[in-house]
């Protein structure tokens, strides 16, 4: 079944307006509604609000868990010899307190949209195949994706959700892994959090460090994904490493930059005597 | 792309200019709180100035 997205100006605007906002909680629902309101534009109304009209709020984390994509995931760990991806659940418990039941559904939402469109084929009981304005749908992926790492798995986190975290964190992954081939630096940027998010740090490094190489000094992006790989290299309190670098990058990066990349050779050797 | 029924696909990105604005706003907070212990607002920070500044989608295939 071919599914047509179309984005629209009003679409587009809301898209920069969260892109350029500040931050909040608040941002990450307004990303969430953004890709349900993009996938109920269509002929087919395919965002979460459609889905959730289907679905009582206790039977939803068993239509999540029911999924043969579940299997997927599940083989996830295996197929990548890794023993330190999270475990798919078995079931997600049912949750009691209001925040948490809250947040339990906002983790499905964030799982619903990174996954598109397996679950709404699941529903439909048919495979889909996209086609019209996928890289609209990918670009606001890519937000939500950023978001819920910020705002959700950290109370995930906190409140000891961890059915919820280990899904979600692996619908991280994957996603990130299938989405984002034809985009190494980006699929970088991403594994990035994704193993921030599970407490790897030496990978984080890697990761950002192939993201600011794959990276043209001339893209808008390159000092901002030298800064991001030179901040995580002085977290680390790795100073010789993050000095030798930021030396590097002043040979490396352009004259309109210079003032920004002066300052991070500045503060490298700051911290490092603050040590 | 898109779509096949409405001609060339309209551009969703920012302009350079904004681009470039933002991001240099971001990176400049960030690098602030870099004498601070405020390691998650920096990383948010960073993240945002990459998203703004990478090049969006176009016409990609979906998976």
């Amino acid at each position: 079944m071919k599914i047509y997205l179309h984005t629209n100006p009003l679409l587009k605007e809301k898209y920069q307006q969260i892109l350029t906002s500040e931050w909040t909680p608040e941002t990450m629902r307004e990303s969430l509604k953004l890709a349900d309101d993009f996938l109920n534009s269509g002929q087919l109304p395919l965002g979460f609000s459609e889905l959730i009209q289907s679905y009582e709020n206790s039977d939803l984390p068993d239509f999540f868990i029911s999924s043969p994509f579940t299997g997927y995931l599940k083989n996830q760990s295996v197929l990548l010899s890794s023993k330190h991806l999270p475990d798919m659940p078995e079931r997600i418990p049912k949750r009691r307190s209001a925040s948490k039941i809250g947040y339990s559904r906002l983790t499905l939402e964030v799982i619903y949209n990174l996954a598109f469109p397996v679950f709404a084929a699941y529903k439909n009981g048919k495979p889909m195949f996209l086609e019209g304005d996928t890289g609209f749908l990918r670009d606001i992926q890519s937000l939500v994706f950023i978001l819920a790492s910020e705002f959700i798995l950290p109370f995930l986190r906190e409140q000891r959700l961890k059915e919820e975290s280990d899904y979600l964190n692996l619908i991280m992954f994957t996603h990130t892994l299938m989405v984002w081939h034809d985009n190494p630096a980006h699929q970088n940027q991403l594994f990035s959090i994704v193993f921030d998010n599970m407490g790897f740090h030496e990978a984080v490094i890697e990761c950002l460090y192939t993201a600011f190489r794959l990276t043209a000094p001339e893209d808008h992006d390159y000092l901002s994904k030298a800064q991001a790989y030179w901040t995580a290299l002085t977290d680390a309190e790795m100073y010789d490493a993050a000095k030798e670098f930021a030396l590097r990058l002043l040979r490396s990066s352009s004259e309109d930059h210079f003032d920004e990349v002066k300052e991070i050779v500045e503060l490298s050797f700051q911290l490092e005597h603050r040590r | 792309m898109s779509s096949t029924i409405g001609g060339e696909d309209s551009n969703h990105d920012l302009s350079a200019d904004e681009k470039d604005r933002l991001e240099k706003q971001l990176r400049t907070e960030a690098r602030k709180l870099m004498l601070t212990e405020k390691i998650k607002k920096r990383k948010t920070l960073l993240n945002q100035a990459n998203e703004i500044s990478r090049r969006k989608s176009k016409r990609a295939e979906h998976h």
